[in-house]
């Protein structure tokens, strides 16, 4: 047997959690303890070893932190392995890994069956329909062959399915479009998670183009917030403008229009232009008095007179932000300013 | 890995690019080895297609599902001429007494995915989506060894579909949180990657929650 033989005295640790270490260990006699805390509760949990076990396997292999303390019950002797010394015997011996893969397997099954009960909203979709959506994907991207691929391995599953036999009229116009003889357009059937789950009916044009829509704004706004802290204040301030204009027309992105009102006006600070950014502050907080940004909008208006030397309106400003409920953050730094101001 | 042609006779498969292996969603009970080309891996968020991770040979895949039957969590997609050897329940023993380093190496993965699995119950168990993103980074600062007390600039090269994932939530809802931790300057945008400006404050911030939950 490789590695060496270590003896341990009662009431000594072999290590802690938290511990880094490559070392692999056999109990060969005495009583040690492991102790770790409970994925279940967040509460300490002791296991006693049996001798010929082993421990310090999972975060030797995974080189993590080790996950429990060992405590020496009684004077115990361990051989101590090294990585290598273990990836030795442990091929040599094809059941004690059969062991651990069964043992990880069941950690790593009860670590999931907890985490789902943490999701249990929307993502346990039904995975017949879910998959089913995953070829209108791709068919609406007109990648025909991850398409067909989707379709058959529906029906592969799902015979009798609810779609079986949209998924073969679909299947039929994507083997068409792959051998170049239809354009392999069908219209999509996407709907939102959950709408329907009793029958997907091709659905109009126009339904479609307004849900991409919104996503569109969604992912946009996105964009020029990240180009803001890119601190590419002009592209930032560019997006928004478009987003604005688009933005009016959409019933969709309605909501989008006083944030993005906002961030025009802090690009604007950015830019130095702060004559047309109290000018867009001024028009939001008219617009949407009860928008969560009006606090921040008038603290950045007073911001601007304090740095054009406006002591007056600039306390006034700093004032309106702390009287105007509700509290939040922005009081502290509202009250700083007059502070300092005063 | 080595492997003896005699298992590549009887488990090989070859895929052309683009093809998919399989997809989000689909029931199975196969493994993967990639012995050539990479994979893709991806899943559909909001309507589109986001990668997650590219695989590369040597890597095993799609493990998960000799553990149980749920489907599919990714779709894995050929991006070059791709050679795999697939495997099931079945002739697993067949494989792990033909190819004891290639379960040493799947008894790895194994201890990494309870690491990586343990990890995401403690961002699961916290009380709300602020402080769960940024337990996220921590644990990804975890992982490349950064401390959680650095006050300089962190570069993640994660994607808000990465996040979402961790989280538990919603791509949207990741959304906002950054957007306002942007606003507020905590964080840095880019297509690619998110810069952290203070990580220590994430740390105490999620320290916080955790003490909080501990009293109740």
């Amino acid at each position: 047997m490789p590695g060496i033989q270590r003896k341990y005295k009662t009431g000594s640790v072999i290590y802690f959690r938290g511990d880094l270490g490559d070392n692999i260990y056999i109990l060969k006699s005495g009583v040690v303890s492991l102790v770790h805390l409970s994925i279940e509760t967040g509460e300490e949990v002791r296991d006693t070893l049996k001798n010929g076990e082993f421990f310090g396997v999972k975060s030797a292999l995974a080189k993590r932190p080790r996950e429990e303390t060992v405590l020496v019950i009684k004077d115990a002797i361990a051989l101590v392995l090294t990585n290598e010394e273990f990836e030795n015997l442990i091929t040599k011996n094809i059941k004690i890994i059969t062991n651990f893969l069964r043992v990880f397997s069941n950690q790593l099954r009860r670590a999931g069956k907890i985490a789902r009960s943490f999701l249990d909203h929307d993502e346990a979709g039904d995975s017949q329909i879910e998959l089913f959506k995953i070829g209108e994907y791709y068919l609406k991207k007109h990648k025909y062959k991850q398409a067909q691929y989707v379709y058959e391995t529906y029906l592969k599953h799902y015979q009798n399915g609810s779609y079986a036999s949209q998924a073969k009229e679909r299947l039929a116009s994507v083997k068409d479009a792959l051998e170049g003889k239809g354009s392999g357009t069908y219209t999509s059937i996407l709907q939102e998670a959950g709408e329907t789950d009793s029958d997907l009916q091709p659905q109009e044009e126009n339904k479609e183009s307004e849900i991409k829509e919104d996503i569109d704004i969604a992912t946009k706004y996105y964009d020029a917030i990240s180009l803001f802290s890119q601190e590419r204040y002009e592209d930032a301030y560019k997006l928004f403008k478009t987003l604005h204009t688009s933005g009016s027309l959409d019933e969709n992105a309605k909501e989008y229009i006083p944030k993005i009102e906002f961030e025009m006006g802090r690009c604007l600070i950015a830019l130095k232009n702060y004559k047309e950014a109290v000018l867009i502050f001024t028009n939001m907080i008219k617009r949407y008095p009860k928008d969560d940004n009006v606090k921040d909008a008038l603290f950045n208006i007073g911001l601007i007179y304090k740095h054009e030397g406006n002591r007056e309106k600039a306390v006034s400003f700093f004032d309106k932000v702390i009287k105007m409920p509700p509290e939040s953050q922005v009081d502290r730094k509202a009250k700083k300013e007059l502070a300092e101001l005063m | 890995m080595k492997m003896d042609s005699h298992m590549i006779d009887k488990f090989g498969v070859t895929y052309q690019p683009g093809d998919i292996l399989f997809c989000e969603y689909e029931p199975g009970n196969e493994f993967y080895i990639l012995q050539e080309g990479r994979v893709k891996v991806t899943k559909i968020v909001s309507d589109m297609e986001k990668a997650l991770d590219i695989l590369n040979p040597g890597d095993i895949f799609g493990e998960m599902a000799i553990l149980e039957d749920q489907p599919r969590s990714a779709t894995a997609i050929a991006m070059d001429r791709v050679k795999v050897l697939k495997f099931n329940k079945e002739n697993f023993n067949l494989l792990l007494q033909g190819n004891p380093q290639l379960a040493v190496k799947l008894l790895r993965v194994f201890s990494n995915r309870i690491y990586d699995a343990k990890r995401k119950l403690l961002i699961l168990s916290l009380p709300d989506i602020t402080s769960k993103v940024c337990d996220v980074f921590l644990m990804l600062a975890e992982n490349r060894n950064i401390s959680p007390k650095t006050t300089s600039a962190t570069t993640f090269s994660s994607t808000t579909e990465g996040i979402a994932n961790w989280c538990g939530e919603k791509v949207n809802k990741v959304k906002d949180v950054l957007v306002s931790f942007s606003n507020t300057g905590k964080i840095q945008l880019y297509e690619d990657r998110i810069i952290v400006k203070n990580l220590y404050e994430m740390f105490r911030l999620v320290k916080s929650k955790r003490q909080a939950q501990a009293q109740e």
